[in-house]
């Protein structure tokens, strides 16, 4: 199938829509039900806002907009951010954009090998904590089932990181991840971690692959959905046509035990 | 005594009291969408509050029969910020379990996009959960975690100044050596504005030297006005007079008359398990008060033990306020000082808008305060009745503005310039 596409926005796009420009705001809400997402913070450091916070200062804005955050493992690349710092944000990022949120991860700066990690870290911290346990039973006096809530006790050769998370799954499960991929290993080891790549190579070929589209400017967004149908609406996920996902984590241990009625 | 006051509110999820969350029908998942989060940042501007704070743990706590928050600070300072005009937003970040050059790249590329309206708040974390997140055994130790601390904010200060020159940094420090160029540039406000709360003797050190504001926990208006006294003269010594900005956190719940603020107070507290008080109340007294008879006073041996900062689940300054108010109460039961400890971290006022005008206008006045951190019993309803029935009555005595005259926060709250050569953006 084809999906709406990624708009990956230049750094004079960003800066213009952080200062709130009335003509980029104007792009961007009336593109917003034709765009897969935008992505933000695409080009591996070097941003000037932060994508995450642009990201979700958008959507107090335009209403329906979905954001993929770039340079995820850490602002500007560098791959020095903590993963709980990292899946703390980009979850953060989902809920507020109602489930419309994703991260690009750009493994700049570190080996292979522990950036897979540290996705995997993510990924399984996002998963800590079920959505469903938010109950609110006044009359119980129980906010949150805690009985499936999880510590991760995830001890592993980059990265050692026990707790769950301090936030729900997202209305979409989890904010879909993104790698991108510069060698064939990389393209394995991503098939069952991350939800789609973006290829840096052009002789790799994947299932998974989608591109990113440059935006410069207002009218270079208008230009790239021209035409578009409205894509379908909901989270990131079902307008890019990606199932559902969530990983089991029953083999943890629980964080807190059964709530007490 | 500075013109006017400096209000913040600290925005604790759905409220200070534990069961705020079963006040109306809420739904479990409130604290996750946009509604309740700008209806609050709504009321506060309405308020002309300068400030919304957020405070944070990097670690989940047990949500019963409390929900901790489930948003990251910085996150939802991009959310208020983008849904108002004026009022700022200051987000915790812990100075332990953070990057230097990350954070400051990450506070500077969010204050650029609040349009210079973002604060940080400096903590060091003494929460023992976190530590296992991020991969060691246990926190520093808080002589330990105030050295990291400085050199820390140093880090942060020395990224800031290279983003309003060529990008270019280097620090080399006790614990972080960093060299590089950051792409970032200054904000409307030069960089965020900071602020600190810990108030042991390394944490005052480190308000004096670098904070503009200052979250206190101060519970006699005395030891208030002594702290404020002591802390700005350091802060003065140092070149940076008037500051920092000191609001102690003041606990509200506020009724149209007395018997009604009482009663709605007693219903929130009927609503939450006896020991979840005394658990509170156990932290600070270093002693489990679950096991004391609930008629009788604490026994004089506990609360003349003397107190190891380290193993204990509580900031030192709150400890320390905690003695002298508790020394007043030796004669009450644990029953009598649980439920006048009943603002879990800051003086509790329970009444009319006019009582706690009154109140509010009694500690500036006498130099306790340049302001408070205002906690509402629920949000968004009691910062509601705050903006529209105690703001007005702080106005009408010429204590709080009229107006926003200002766009960044560290104009509205009057902090200092930032430090060297002109930082500003455009």
């Amino acid at each position: 199938m084809s999906r709406p596409p990624l708009l990956a926005a230049s750094e004079a796009l960003e800066r213009a829509l952080a200062a709130r420009e009335p003509d980029a705001l104007a792009a961007l809400e009336s593109a917003s039900d034709r765009l897969g997402a935008l992505v933000l913070g695409a080009r591996p450091g070097a941003s000037v806002v932060d994508p995450v916070a642009l990201g979700i200062a958008l959507t107090a804005q335009v209403p329906g907009l979905a954001v993929v955050a770039g340079n995820a493992d850490s602002f500007g690349g560098s791959g020095t951010d903590a993963p709980y710092n990292a899946a703390r944000r980009l979850l953060s990022l989902d809920h507020l954009s109602l489930g419309r949120g994703g991260a690009l991860f750009a493994g700049t700066g570190e080996p292979l090998p522990r950036t897979l990690e540290r996705i995997r870290v993510i990924r399984e911290l996002w998963n800590s904590w079920p959505r469903e346990s938010l109950v609110a039973d006044v009359a119980r006096g129980v906010f949150a089932e805690t009985d499936g809530i999880r510590r991760i006790e995830h001890t592993g050769e980059h990265f050692s990181v026990l707790g769950s998370l301090n936030s729900p799954t997202s209305l979409q499960g989890e904010p879909v991840s993104i790698l991108r991929v510069g060698s064939a290993e990389a393209l394995v080891a991503a098939e069952d971690l991350v939800d789609l790549v973006v290829l840096d190579d052009p002789s790799l070929r994947s299932e998974r692959a989608i591109e990113l589209v440059p935006v410069d400017s207002a009218a270079e967004l208008a230009v790239a959905v021209a035409g578009l149908a409205a894509a379908p609406s909901g989270t990131l996920r079902a307008r890019l046509g990606l199932p559902e996902r969530t990983l089991d984590l029953s083999d943890r241990p629980l964080a807190f035990g059964a709530a007490r009625a | 005594m500075p013109e006017h006051l400096t209000l913040n509110v600290n925005l604790q999820g759905f409220g200070q009291r534990p069961a705020a969350w079963q006040l109306g029908d809420r739904g479990g998942d409130a604290l996750l969408g946009h509604e309740h989060w700008i209806a609050s940042a709504k009321a506060a501007e309405r308020g002309l509050l300068d400030a919304i704070f957020f405070a944070d743990q990097p670690a989940a706590g047990n949500p019963n029969p409390r929900p901790g928050s489930q948003l990251e600070p910085i996150a939802l300072a991009a959310l208020l910020t983008g849904a108002t005009e004026h009022v700022g937003v200051i987000a915790s970040a812990s100075s332990t379990y953070n990057d230097p050059v990350e954070l400051a790249e990450r506070l500077l590329g969010t204050d650029v996009v609040t349009g210079g309206r973002l604060g940080w708040n400096i903590v060091t974390t003494y929460n023992p959960n976190v530590s296992g997140n991020f991969g060691v055994a246990s926190n520093p130790d808080r002589a330990t975690r105030y050295r990291i601390a400085a050199d820390f904010v140093a880090a942060v200060r020395t990224v800031w100044q290279a983003a309003a020159d060529d990008g270019r940094y280097e620090h080399e420090g006790e614990f972080f050596r960093i060299a590089g160029t950051t792409p970032v540039r200054s904000s409307a406000q030069g960089h965020p504005v900071l602020f600190q709360a810990g108030g042991s003797g390394p944490g005052r050190d480190l308000a004096a030297r670098v904070a503009d504001g200052v979250f206190t926990v101060e519970l006699t208006l005395p030891k208030a006005i002594r702290n404020r006294r002591e802390l700005q003269a350091a802060a003065a010594a140092l070149g940076r007079p008037g500051l920092p900005k000191v609001t102690p956190g003041l606990s509200l719940v506020i009724g149209s008359t007395e018997e009604e603020a009482r009663a709605r107070f007693d219903d929130l507290e009927s609503r939450v398990p006896d020991d979840y008080a005394l658990g509170a109340l156990s932290n600070v007294i270093g002693h489990d008060a679950r096991t004391l008879p609930l008629d009788e006073p604490i026994p004089t041996e506990i609360l003349d033990a003397p107190w190891d900062p380290d193993a204990h689940a509580t900031s030192a300054g709150y400890r320390l306020t905690f003695q002298d108010w508790i020394q007043e109460r030796r004669r009450s039961t644990v029953r009598e000082i649980v439920r006048d400890f009943g603002g879990y971290g800051a003086r509790i006022i329970i009444g009319t808008p006019e009582r706690i005008a009154d109140d509010i206008e009694r500690w500036f006045r006498a130099g306790a305060a340049d302001g408070f951190n205002l906690m509402l019993d629920a949000f968004p309803e009691g910062l509601e009745l705050f903006a529209d029935h105690v703001a007005p009555l702080l106005q009408a005595k010429g204590i709080h503005k009229r107006e926003y005259g200002t766009t960044t926060l560290r104009d509205a709250i009057g902090a200092g310039p930032v430090r060297g050569r002109a930082l500003r953006a455009g």
